[in-house]
């Protein structure tokens, strides 16, 4: 399978650049054991756009956020941040980051936090003043700002560190599965927050196991499996991206719900004797379903619209009723699942999260 | 900056968060309200209580015997000043039978005539006006109270009540112990407490030597180890992945972030020691008028200590990432800091045995006294110290040994002599337990060494012998602990049974006289040291025991076989066995003999019947009562001493008159002092490391560095090069005059040395010793580096004990320094680690 890398455009369009990153960790005494987290990813991201990152556990995803924020060095190739090298100091300061397992002080209350990690960032005290009750209000904490963490809900915990990404507007927001642990209206919340930064102007680049709330978020996304990139694009190409790794030309599935009798079924039908003699251009037995109240389910995979226009012409000659016609897409799920092989239980990606595992405990 | 500031201030919100802060600034509050209401007052005595009345029944004796005599007395006068009935209740006890007395139960004996005399005398004391009598004027003997009877005009009321105190312990003379003349009385919130037994000068004397102890137990130890906990958790608490993530996303380098978190934990440090203790330093100043500096600097040494520890604490917090962990690994790092400074302290004393406590020459060899009471001879050849004589002073009396059954009793080599005799002669002093009856001296003769595995006890001194030499005629004189010069008898029979046992060669070896000179030698010169130290005995010192009484009960104790031939006023120099003969100095025919006293100094002359005669005593300003327990050296017609403090006085050997006293700029504690007649160069080494070097002819003291370290003591060799011991047995000889090492003898060391030397002070040196950091703060106290002008301030006690002195040899500030290197190399270490870990 082909990865598309999409690296057309210039480094101003560009929010971050990875080109042939590779990670390896090494393990043991000797550092011996090698285990091979990224290799070779290359893809864009394109800045004032929602991408997203998908992948499998053990794909690389955790490693190639940390490569952005300084937390692990790369082994070979290149990202940079707006053009400055990843986890230099230049691209940590564009940056505003939301971990995956947030952990703030649980002595410090929500505006001490704010100022804590706004005082991190440069900002001052009276900056960070100016800002928290907007952002807390934002993040739907407002009159949470004077008590303290250690009474706040996970979720509350991590809106917050929504809260403390944004205080110092960032050009890009990294976030490492914001919505968990939200309860329904918080993610809609969050959902509203990123598209109104997204539209202010603010690149947004999501890590998130959440497939659909991916698919509503984010214009573009890039999907990694075994520490490659086996996707990058709008989400929207993903249906033709797959088309094309299929090796088919033809790439329209329709669904057509039909009225009529069962002789003008049965007339359209393959092979079926008719007065003109054998019918060789014929829908496909299999193809045809019947519903209930006389209606039957045609479900077929035609070339481009002549054919489908072609069907129809078929259908109406011999006195069926079109009831619907559907064309048929991929959801992003089914995309994922398919571009991944739903490895998610094969026995490579198990082993690869024991390795990934191993080698955290093992710094532990 | 804005950075920096939200990482204090988050360390000051994770701090605040710790119970155990709040402990720790509660603690230290509490502490410092407690103590503030304490302070002290001077209280003038003048009541008598009942330990000061020493024998009641024997005073009423006296007094009402006094007061039936004819002739005025003050007795008589303090008799007339009492009332009626108290005078008549005196008479009754007075005429009580002594068999009633004997009667009464042990407890209650004396209790009646004790607290008749404590009524009385303190009626005379507080009611009368015994200061306004002018009868009594002429009366008064004791200078100090003449002294304040001629200031009675201006003094307080408490003053007179002290006056009047003074009158009556000089009426009735000797019955009533002298208490000083003021004791602090320890108030609360200006209560008054408790009357403590000591002066005001003596309670800030006490704290000053209780303080650097109570500050390292109380606040370097426990309070850091507080502080550690109370900090320990905030850098595994920054480890934790989401907390670390966020912190390490921010636009800081790793760098910033740990030294951020290093600075607020030490700030905090620094604001809870800075107020602990200079709120002590505040009470003592102005409660005790203990205005000790040293206090503040604890701020400094607990920064340096906490550092150490906290490094620990981060370096396994880092790998790790446990709080329980990094605690522990804290708790023990500092227990093997203990052990090991333990360690070294114990091997130490192994190594301090061998020790050099005193080098001379003896012909040719250099022989020296170990601190384990070897008397030993350096052999060239191979580098030894070959064993000459040695003391086991395990012949403990079987009335000592049912007392003392555990403590090892204390003997001390004296004084080992190489004489032309070529016998080697070692003196004994008994210091623990106390023996009055302890009075040897062994005697062997110099040959093969295996030879002098036995000592051959072969006479009894008074009080231990502390110093030989010969005389022309080969005779034996001895020096004992109380300056008494003895000529010895009877070596020869001793010697003569020897030999009839396969002992020693016949005793026609020595060349010597062998014959009983008991009847040649006149008696003692008992009137001597009477009259040379009734000048001491007129100093307004209080001690108990005065020279007089000693050396009245040494003259009943000289025994048989010694002569005694003069009474050197040398006052007690019992405790100064170190230095054995430095306090007595002959001239080179011995015709002339000096001895220094306590306050003294006095010249004896050499008679035709062979016995010294005493020909002149002065008694020197008090400003250099340091002379106790300093040397003297006769050079080139003068005696040079070197004081306890920063003077060398110079005086001339025939007038005994000052003629220079010199000031050297540090103040130090005399440990030798070697003269070379020939050169007119005498050395001075001290216990601070530094030696002088006096020269005769211009009288000026000049400051040399003969060798690396502290010189134990040193010696002038037959060709004038000076000798000095230093280190553990190590020997330097060095040409005086341009300074150069003429010879640096390879001394072999044995085992236990090598494993010292090698393994043991290494690991010590290059190990970090954060609980040693108070020594510091005592070398400081004590030292006279920081005020010069404190010179009298040397403790009286230190200097002269060379197990001492192997402490003193480590520099004070090398735990500071010690402990700062490695703070700071654990500190970078974990700056490189947290800036290479990936996490």
């Amino acid at each position: 399978m082909i990865a598309t890398t999409n690296q057309s455009g210039s480094g101003a369009d560009v929010a971050i650049r990875a080109v042939n990153l590779r990670k390896t960790y090494r393990e043991g005494v000797f550092k011996r054991k090698t285990f091979q987290a990224l290799n070779g990813v290359s893809f864009d991201v394109p800045a004032g756009k929602v991408f997203g990152l998908l992948g499998p556990n053990g794909a690389g995803k955790t490693t190639f956020v940390k490569i952005l924020m300084g937390i692990i060095r790369h082994s070979a190739g290149s990202a940079t941040v707006f053009g400055a090298p990843a986890g230099s100091l230049a691209a940590r300061r564009l940056i505003g980051y939301l971990p995956e397992k947030l952990s703030l002080p649980s002595y410090l209350t929500g505006f001490q936090a704010l100022e804590y990690c706004g005082g991190l960032s440069g900002l001052s005290g009276g900056q960070v003043r100016a800002k928290r009750d907007e952002l807390l209000s934002m993040v739907g904490l407002e009159g949470w700002g004077k008590s303290r963490i250690s009474k706040y809900s996970k979720g509350m915990v991590q809106r917050l560190g929504l809260a403390q990404s944004m205080l110092h507007q960032p050009k890009l927001l990294v976030l490492d599965e914001p919505t968990d642990g939200l309860d329904p209206k918080a993610r809609a919340g969050v959902r509203e927050i990123l598209t109104r930064l997204s539209k202010g102007g603010t690149t947004v680049f999501l890590n998130s196991h959440l497939l659909q709330e991916v698919e509503v978020l984010c214009q573009e996304v890039a999907i990694l499996s075994e520490g490659n990139v086996k996707y990058c694009g709008p989400v929207a190409g993903i249906h033709d991206f797959l088309q094309v790794s299929r090796g088919r030309t033809e790439g329209l599935s329709v669904k057509i719900l039909v009225a009529g009798t069962p002789d003008a079924v049965a007339s359209i039908v393959q092979n079926t004797k008719q007065a003109s003699g054998w019918n060789p251009n014929g829908i496909a037995e299999a193809n045809v379903k019947p519903q209930s109240d006389g209606q039957w389910l045609i479900t077929e995979q035609l070339s481009d619209q002549t054919q489908v226009d072609a069907r129809v012409d078929l259908l109406r000659r011999v006195g069926l009723s079109i009831v619907s016609l559907v064309p048929q897409r991929l959801t992003l799920e089914a995309a994922f699942l398919e571009l991944v092989g739903h490895s998610d239980n094969s026995a490579e990606v198990q082993k690869a999260d024991a390795q990934q595992i191993l080698l955290q405990a093992g710094r532990r | 900056m804005n950075q920096f500031i939200a990482i204090m201030k988050e360390s000051l919100w994770s701090t605040l968060a710790t119970k155990l802060l709040y402990f720790e600034v509660f603690g230290v509050v509490l502490i410092l309200a407690a103590v503030f209401p304490f302070s002290y007052k001077e209280q003038v005595r003048y009541l008598v209580v009942r330990q000061e009345v020493r024998q009641p029944v024997d005073t009423i004796k006296v007094w009402v015997a006094t007061a039936e005599r004819p002739n005025e007395s003050i007795a008589k006068t303090l008799w007339e000043a009492l009332p009626a009935e108290q005078q008549t209740r005196l008479r009754e006890l007075n005429a009580r039978p002594a068999t009633e007395q004997l009667n009464r139960n042990p407890n209650q004996r004396n209790r009646d005539e004790r607290d008749a005399v404590i009524n009385a005398t303190n009626y005379l004391i507080t009611e009368t006006k015994l200061w306004d009598d002018p009868s009594l004027a002429d009366r008064i003997d004791n200078q100090q109270t003449k002294r304040l009877w001629e200031k009675r005009a201006t003094l307080s009321d408490d003053y007179l009540k002290r006056l009047n105190r003074m009158i009556v312990q000089e009426g009735l003379r000797g019955q009533l112990s002298v208490p000083p003349e003021s004791n602090a009385m320890l108030t609360y919130a200006g209560m008054d407490l408790y009357a403590l037994p000591i002066s005001g000068i003596g309670l800030s004397e006490l704290i000053r030597l209780w303080l650097p102890f109570t500050l390292d137990k109380l606040f370097l130890t426990i309070g850091v180890l507080l502080a550690i906990l109370v900090t320990s958790t905030a850098i595994p608490q920054m480890l934790e992945e989401g907390s670390l993530y966020l912190l390490l996303s921010k636009p800081q380098t790793r760098l910033f972030l740990l030294l951020s978190k290093y600075v607020g934990s030490g700030l905090l440090i620094l604001i809870i020691s800075t107020l602990f203790l200079s709120g002590a330093w505040l009470i003592l100043g102005t409660r005790f008028n203990v205005w000790m500096n040293e206090i503040l600097w604890c701020i400094p040494l607990a920064l340096t200590i906490f550092l150490v520890y906290y490094s620990v604490t981060v370096a396994v917090g880092l790998m790790f990432r446990n709080v329980i962990l990094s605690i522990i690994a804290t708790i023990l790092f500092a227990g093997t800091c203990y052990m090991l400074s333990f360690s070294r302290y114990s091997y130490s004393g192994l190594v301090a045995f061998q020790r050099t406590a005193d080098v001379q020459m003896v012909g040719d060899s250099i022989m020296r006294r170990s601190t384990h009471n070897h008397a030993e001879f350096f052999d060239a050849t191979t580098g030894k110290w070959e064993l000459g004589l040695y003391s086991l002073g395990n012949d403990m009396p079987p009335e000592v040994f049912s007392t003392v059954t555990v403590i090892m009793p204390s003997v001390i080599t004296t004084a080992p002599t190489y004489l032309a005799d070529k016998k080697l002669y070692v003196g004994e002093l008994q210091t623990f337990p106390p023996r009055p009856d302890m009075k040897r001296f062994v005697v062997a003769r110099h040959g093969q060494p295996q030879e002098f595995s036995s000592p051959h006890v072969l006479g009894e001194l008074p009080f231990g012998c502390l110093g030989f030499w010969s005389d022309e005629q080969q005779r034996l004189h001895a020096v004992t602990s109380f300056g008494t010069v003895v000529r010895l008898n009877d070596i020869g029979q001793h010697l003569l049974a020897d030999a009839a046992q396969g002992k020693f060669p016949a005793p026609a070896d020595a060349g010597g006289e062998k014959t009983d000179e008991k009847s040649d030698v006149p008696a003692v010169v008992e009137s001597v040291s009477t009259e040379a130290d009734a000048s001491e005995q007129e100093e307004p010192s209080e001690d108990a025991g005065t020279p007089t009484e000693a050396i009245d009960s040494n003259a009943e104790a000289t025994p048989a076989e010694a002569t005694v031939l003069a009474w050197l006023p040398a006052g007690n120099i019992a405790f100064d066995t170190a230095r054995s003969l430095d306090r007595i100095a002959f001239d080179q025919s011995r015709e002339t003999c000096y001895s220094l006293g306590r306050t003294t100094i006095s010249r004896a002359k050499r008679g035709a019947d062979g016995n010294y005669q005493l020909e002149t005593t002065v008694t020197l300003p008090w400003e250099w009562t340091a002379l106790n327990r300093v040397p003297m050296g006769l050079l080139k017609g003068m005696l040079l001493i070197p004081l306890r403090g920063r003077d060398v006085v110079v005086f001339d050997a025939q007038t005994l008159e000052p003629v220079a006293e010199l000031q050297l700029p540090r103040s130090g504690i005399p440990l030798s002092l070697s003269c070379h007649e020939e050169s007119g160069l005498a050395v001075v080494t001290y216990a601070n490391g530094e030696t002088w070097l006096f020269d005769a002819s211009s009288k000026t003291l000049t400051k040399r560095h003969f060798i690396r370290g502290l010189a134990t003591s040193t010696t002038f060799d037959p060709e004038g090069r000076l000798v000095v011991a230093h280190g553990v047995d190590d020997l330097t000889i060095v040409d005086v005059n341009s300074g150069n090492v003429v010879e640096s003898p390879r001394v072999q060391k044995n085992l236990i040395r090598n494993i010292y030397d090698w393994c043991v002070e290494p690991i010590y040196t290059v190990f970090p010793k954060p609980n040693e950091c108070y020594v510091l703060i005592q070398h400081l106290a004590n030292d006279g580096s920081v005020d010069v002008n404190r010179s009298e301030e040397v403790p009286a006690e230190a200097g002269l004990d060379v197990d001492a002195l192997s402490a003193q040899t480590d520099n004070p500030w090398s735990p500071l320094i010690s402990s700062g290197i490695f703070a700071v190399v654990l500190m970078l270490f974990n700056c490189f680690y947290f800036w290479r870990q990936e996490f």
